[in-house]
């Protein structure tokens, strides 16, 4: 057999392996997947912290779920109890338009900055005027940082 | 004369050929390294996309990772799980702030200043 056959023999053989390459590694995308690649913010998500902020606005306890700059941030927290009655309830009627305006890939997980219309109201009894009910609504924006727990 | 300038072309012709087939057998062995080394329950846990499952799985590769880093390919199956959970939207662990609330209609709960509805108990209806 000649040297150049030989050779030959060795070419088709490398291209035939370095061609089947990238078809075995296809599933191979889900090592490597970009902030692009990233899912938005599931509406249910976004829902499930709005009643988590609502249940510690209600408990009065928000602290933990605003933002460092948040505005007016220690004067709302300073607000609880006084300023607020006691049986004061927050309810959430409706959260709608959700919608992921940012994402980004951190260590161990993604940020994703998030907006959504919330319909709130809020029912107490003044010991003077009766049962009160105040509605609202507002687009609230906030972070969300989702991990996969290590 | 003719036979050996014949050669040297056919050595020119081929040699670039297969060195470039190297370099691309070369830049994409890794990945079907990688994907080969998973073990049958992480293929498994990432075709079925069960949540659960791909934590339990997550946390004990990062175990296995930290505790012997000489084994690349614990990390690698980590970092499979872990893209694998942020790829699903309802997986994973989430933690969330509010930045602000702009009022759309009515009082809104989250401006301090607002709150002298309290005090005036000012009825909504």
């Amino acid at each position: 057999m000649s040297g150049f056959s030989r050779r030959l023999r060795l070419l088709i053989l490398v291209l035939s392996v370095a061609l089947a390459v990238p078809v075995a590694a296809a599933p191979g995308d889900v090592v490597n997947r970009s902030a692009a690649d990233l899912p938005p913010v599931a509406p249910e998500v976004a829902e499930a912290f709005i009643d988590a902020l609502f249940s510690r606005w209600n408990g009065h306890n928000l602290g933990g779920l605003l933002a460092a700059d948040f505005p007016d941030r220690q004067l709302l927290l300073d607000a609880f109890p006084n300023g607020v009655p006691a049986d004061a309830r927050l309810r959430v009627i409706d959260v709608s338009a959700v919608r992921t305006l940012s994402q980004a890939r951190i260590e161990g997980g993604v940020e994703s900055t998030v907006s959504a219309v919330v319909r709130a109201q809020l029912e107490y009894e003044d010991p003077r005027q009766g049962f009160q009910r105040h509605e609202s609504v507002g687009e609230y924006t906030f972070r969300i940082v989702r991990r996969a727990p290590r | 004369m003719v036979r050996r300038f014949s050669q040297y072309l056919r050595a020119i012709a081929i040699w670039p050929l297969a060195g470039g087939a190297l370099v691309l057998l070369m830049a994409g062995a890794p990945a079907v390294v990688a994907e080969q080394s998973l073990s049958s329950e992480v293929v498994e846990a990432l075709e079925a996309g069960n949540c659960k499952q791909l934590m339990r799985l997550n946390r004990r590769y990062w175990r296995l990772a930290e505790s012997t880093p000489s084994e690349a390919m614990y990390q690698h199956t980590a970092l499979a799980l872990e893209s694998a959970i942020l790829g699903d939207p309802l997986c994973g662990r989430a933690d969330a702030e509010l930045i602000r609330v702009e009022p759309q209609q009515g009082v809104n709960f989250f401006n301090p200043h607002e709150f002298h509805v309290f005090r005036s108990g000012r009825p909504s209806r």
